[in-house]
């Protein structure tokens, strides 16, 4: 697959060339983006300090993963319609940057561990009790996916520096 | 001031040294997450939107000991942002409209924190106050990190 040309075809795209000639356009795409991506690092971070037992457990982790995760979800969608938006405006030059590459590298680590997380014994019964404390696996996951996230955060303010 | 702050050697290895700035934006905006997140959770709360199976004064003692230590960090952070471009920052309207907002945002989640703790069912018999105190902090945080990012590009404009 021939990736420049592709690219060099997506910032070729009427949305692409609007968003890049315009004024107004990126920064009010980068600003939703910004509180997006804060908010969906935010509530899943939440749900990531109490598995991995930095809140006190005074809160049922099964309702804060209901009540937040949803909002996550959202917010996601927002973030990745809002990022890929700011990509197509300048495709050819986001892919030569490597910060942008480790962005996506590690946003595809953060599902792969949720993803196993949810697999997982406690992921597929995630128990409804505020004392619960967990160990092993679940506390692990719940630490790698706050750092992965905060990654996620650092890699996309370096992009705006590359 | 801003001449003075501009000369400053923290000033110059500010501006000299190619990681630092992005690496203090990472942790204001990591600072954000922290803050934005407290407050969300207080919001959906406050309108009864999420949360309900939380009375107001537990999301509370969630959210509000993140209030102060985080304010801290981004003051701080800030300021090594400020020294690094003092008139982007100083000298921009859209700095000052973000200060304006920091302070009536953090005094409004005091006063909200501090009439939980005084008496914890203040706002359960207060629905119209409630949603508006919700509304009135979600549009200021909102405005807070609109007009943080919009100082980089207010002066291109």
């Amino acid at each position: 697959m021939d990736v420049p040309a592709l690219m060099a075809g997506i910032e070729a795209w009427p949305i692409s060339l609007a968003i890049a000639e315009g004024d107004y356009w990126f920064p009010a795409i980068e600003v939703i983006h910004v509180i997006a991506i804060t908010l969906v690092v935010g509530t899943v971070g939440l749900v990531d300090l109490r598995l991995a037992g930095v809140i006190r457990p005074v809160v049922s982790p099964l309702r804060l993963m209901k009540a937040l995760l949803p909002w996550t979800w959202a917010l996601f969608a927002v973030a990745v319609i809002t990022g890929s938006l700011m990509f197509a405006s300048s495709a050819v030059r986001y892919w030569e940057i490597g910060w942008f590459k480790a962005k996506l590298v590690l946003i595809l680590l953060a599902g792969i561990n949720m993803l196993v997380f949810h697999f997982s014994a406690t992921g597929r019964a995630v128990p409804d009790d505020p004392q619960v404390v967990f160990s092993g696996h679940a506390k692990a996951a719940g630490a790698l996916s706050i750092l992965l996230w905060i990654g996620v955060i650092v890699c996309g303010r370096w992009i705006g520096f590359s | 001031m801003i001449e003075w702050l501009g000369g400053t050697a923290l000033a110059h290895y500010l501006q000299e040294t190619e990681w630092t700035i992005p690496a203090i934006q990472s942790v204001h905006i990591v600072g954000i997450v922290v803050l934005f997140t407290a407050m969300l959770i207080l919001d959906l709360r406050l309108f009864g939107i999420a949360g309900r199976d939380w009375s107001l004064a537990q999301v509370g003692r969630l959210a509000m000991p993140v209030l102060f230590p985080v304010l801290a960090v981004m003051i701080v952070t800030g300021m090594l942002m400020i020294f690094a471009e003092p008139e982007r920052e100083l000298g921009s309207p859209v700095f000052w409209t973000k200060m304006a907002l920091v302070v009536l945002a953090t005094l409004l989640t005091w006063w909200i924190g501090r009439q939980l703790a005084v008496e914890p069912a203040h706002f359960d018999t207060r629905p119209g106050l409630t949603r508006a105190l919700g509304l009135i902090l979600a549009l200021c945080w909102l405005a807070i990190v609109f007009a943080g990012r919009w100082i980089a590009y207010f002066d291109v404009m």
